[in-house]
């Protein structure tokens, strides 16, 4: 992220600038979809709760008070936005069925993906935030520090931990041991 | 399953387990989608501006100052040090005057009509402590200058105490009652006062009731039972009738037994029409009572509850699990709460003569979980008493008077898409919150009231909650439009799919209809049995 000139995006649209909101919604849209995907596990339904995350922000941004912490507090909004969306889903269906475009790609001849698929998506939200961040997005440690407001090496820490707890899923699975 | 034997494995694993799309930024979409959004932030931007000087300088330096932590830290510290002198300080005062639960629950709910309350709780209190002191021209006095619901109570004591000097001032508070015959207060005053003057062995026999307490109950005991449910005359157990005994124990908060609290239980038939009291007795030193009565005869009669009653207590009551004895009844009687408040109609006016009664809900662990109140002249109800007011409009009233929220539409099926402005001049009928499995009734009202107002300047508008929403069955797309396809809805149907109009609107139950006048204001969320009256009225205007 650069620092001060995304600052002043900030100031700029806490000032009431469409365009500036603009940069913004475009530089973070993708993240924030990401990770409401990473609570929803549904494309559509992430994507709803991004763009309600982005509606909030923009009536809510003139009362945030530190413009160098706008992506953490659009970060949490997206979150909260996506629990909102998972609990009326809950309420609504017991099951959460998985869109076809969801589903991991086609099981190669080594390896069952849709075991990894399946680890994934086991995982705590923590977790599965990072894990998608990184390997979704292709986001490194420091843009995932960033964007959530954490410290890069508690973003490194989360990833080994959350490899971790896919390898121990995968071989409670009966995946294979080295 | 075989593992490659490649160290970074699991990363390309995870990162093949990628959905195979990608989400693609469109501001001006979302922009198209949610203006209001930025015309928000556009607002706030400006009023902020406005309120924002330069920051005084006594301000600026204590910002400054508290950017360091050890100065934090104390200030912290001196906080928590204020906070605990004062909790110690509000926690000695409350020991040192001891204040009722009535004396907060006033004082929490009390609003503008706090003085007419008081005066009516004074006279009800004044009207008690003269039937302790079993004063019946107290009581008579009382009356003439008392309001409504103090004759109501007065004469509820006069039931127990009064004597025939009440008489006069009985009869034509009885002869004026306008309720039903049956639960004329005044009346079974007389009657209880009539029968008290006849002489001893001329008493109905009924009162010589097969229980062991009630027999050694006091004339002119002091039991507040209310007119509210007490029915018209007490039944004894028929002959040949099976008997069935409830017992058991009444306590206060504190767990001391009540003594002399009046117990009693209503039989309903299955029609619910009629009622007669199963029994009554009194509860003993030691709290306990014993009350027997004939067995509801199964199928059409049912005793469903008994009831507590004692004059320094709220009502009680104990709802029974079926026909069979049970002798192991535990009731507490909490100490009495008051609620004020105003009550209004769909219109926002105040509603004068409005008949309120106050029913505890409890909840199954047995706290107090909502407290409702109902008008019983006018047969709404209405629940939420969180600042004591009562609204008889069941729909939407924080909209009321309002400039109506805008439609925020997925998908029109039958019209071009609307907006209210456009629709300014109309009359418009905004149905909210349609789920298609339970549409029938509203379907069917709604198609009549399309049909007679056809032509004349009334717009409907039904909006589907959404796709997502699934009590009573799953809706698809298809249904939705097969509904319209086969002629169904000679009116604007459209889908809510991310609830946005629906939240805006906010219904406290769905469908709700919403009548919108010329001017785009929300006016009055209409019942089944007004709509066409309201409407011919928005039309009229």
């Amino acid at each position: 992220m650069q620092g001060n000139a995304e600052n002043e995006i900030v100031e700029a649209a806490r000032r009431g600038d469409a365009q500036s909101f603009g940069m913004l919604y475009t530089r973070h849209y993708v993240s924030m979809v990401w990770l409401a995907y990473s609570v929803l596990l549904d494309r559509t339904l992430a994507e709803d709760a991004a763009q309600q995350a982005f509606v909030k922000a923009c009536e809510k941004l003139p009362g945030l008070k530190r413009a160098d912490r706008f992506v953490p507090w659009l970060a949490q909004i997206c979150r909260n936005e996506a629990h909102q969306l998972l609990r009326n889903r809950k309420r609504a269906q017991s099951a959460m069925p998985i869109d076809a475009d969801d589903k991991a790609a086609p099981v190669s001849e080594d390896l069952d993906l849709g075991l990894v698929k399946a680890a994934v998506d086991r995982l705590a939200p923590m977790y599965r935030e990072i894990i998608v961040l990184h390997y979704y997005q292709r986001m490194d440690y420091r843009q995932i520090a960033a964007t959530l407001g954490i410290a890069g090496h508690t973003v490194r820490g989360r990833l080994f931990r959350a490899r971790r707890k896919i390898e121990q899923t995968l071989r409670r699975n009966g995946f294979p041991q080295r | 399953m075989v593992r490659p034997d490649r160290v970074n494995w699991l990363d390309e694993a995870i990162a093949r387990t990628a959905p195979g799309w990608s989400p693609v930024p469109d501001f001006d979409a979302w922009r198209s989608e949610h203006a209001h959004a930025l015309e928000t932030l556009t607002q706030r931007a400006q009023r902020k501006a406005h309120r924002v000087g330069p920051v005084p300088a006594a301000i600026a330096f204590g910002r400054e100052l508290m950017r360091n932590p050890l100065i934090r830290l104390a200030a912290a510290a001196l906080l928590a040090v204020a906070v605990f002198i004062l909790v110690r300080h509000l926690s000695r005062r409350e020991t040192a005057t001891p204040t009722s639960e009535r004396q907060i629950v006033e004082t929490a709910m009390h609003d503008q009509t706090t003085l007419t309350a008081d005066a009516a709780q004074a006279e009800l209190i004044r009207a008690e402590g003269l039937f302790r002191q079993s004063d019946v021209s107290g009581l008579l006095t009382l009356m003439e200058t008392g309001r409504y619901g103090t004759k109501v109570k007065i004469a509820g004591y006069l039931e127990r105490i009064g004597n025939a000097s009440a008489l006069s001032a009985l009869e034509p508070l009885a002869a004026q009652w306008q309720g039903a015959p049956d639960t004329n207060p005044f009346r079974k005053a007389i009657d209880a006062i009539h029968r008290r003057e006849k002489p001893a062995a001329e008493r109905e026999p009924a009162r010589a009731e097969p229980n062991a307490v009630s027999e050694q109950q006091p004339e002119g005991a002091p039991s507040s039972r209310s007119e509210r449910s007490a029915p018209q005359s007490p039944a004894a157990p028929a002959e040949g009738r099976e008997l069935v005994t409830y017992a058991g124990r009444v306590v206060d908060e504190t767990d001391d037994a009540v003594p002399g609290v009046h117990v009693w239980g209503q039989v309903l038939s299955n029609t619910f029409r009629n009622s007669v009291l199963a029994q009554e007795t009194l509860t003993d030193t030691d709290g306990r009572f014993h009350l027997t009565t004939a067995r509801p005869v199964e199928g059409t009669e049912i005793l469903r509850v008994l009831y507590f009653d004692h004059a320094d207590y709220g009502l009680g009551w104990h709802t029974l699990a079926g026909s069979d004895a049970d002798e192991s009844i535990q009731v507490t009687l909490y100490a009495p709460g008051a609620v004020a408040g105003v009550v209004v109609d769909r219109l926002g006016q105040p509603v004068a003569d409005a008949r309120i009664e106050a029913d505890m809900r409890l909840s199954a662990n047995g706290q107090t979980d909502q407290l409702m109140l109902w008008d019983l002249t006018h047969k709404y109800v209405y629940a939420d008493t969180s600042d004591g007011d009562m609204q008889i409009f069941p729909q939407g009233w924080q909209l009321l008077g309002r400039q109506a929220p805008p439609l925020s539409i997925a998908k029109w099926y039958n019209s071009k898409p609307q907006t209210l402005e456009e629709l300014r001049g109309k009359v418009v009928l905004l149905q909210i919150g349609v789920l298609l499995p339970l549409y029938g009734e509203d379907l069917t009202m709604i198609q009549k009231v399309a049909e007679k107002y056809a032509g004349r300047g009334l717009e409907i508008i039904a909006v589907h909650q959404s796709l997502d929403v699934t009590w009573g069955g799953e809706v698809t797309e298809d249904d939705l439009q097969k509904l319209v396809r086969d002629g169904h809805v000679p009116f604007a149907f459209c889908l809510d799919q991310k609830r946005q109009t629906c939240s805006a609107y906010a219904p406290k139950a769905t469908p709700a209809l919403y009548l919108i006048d010329r001017e785009g204001r929300v006016v009055i969320s209409p019942t089944k049995d007004n709509i066409e009256t309201c409407i011919d009225q928005l039309l009229g205007r």
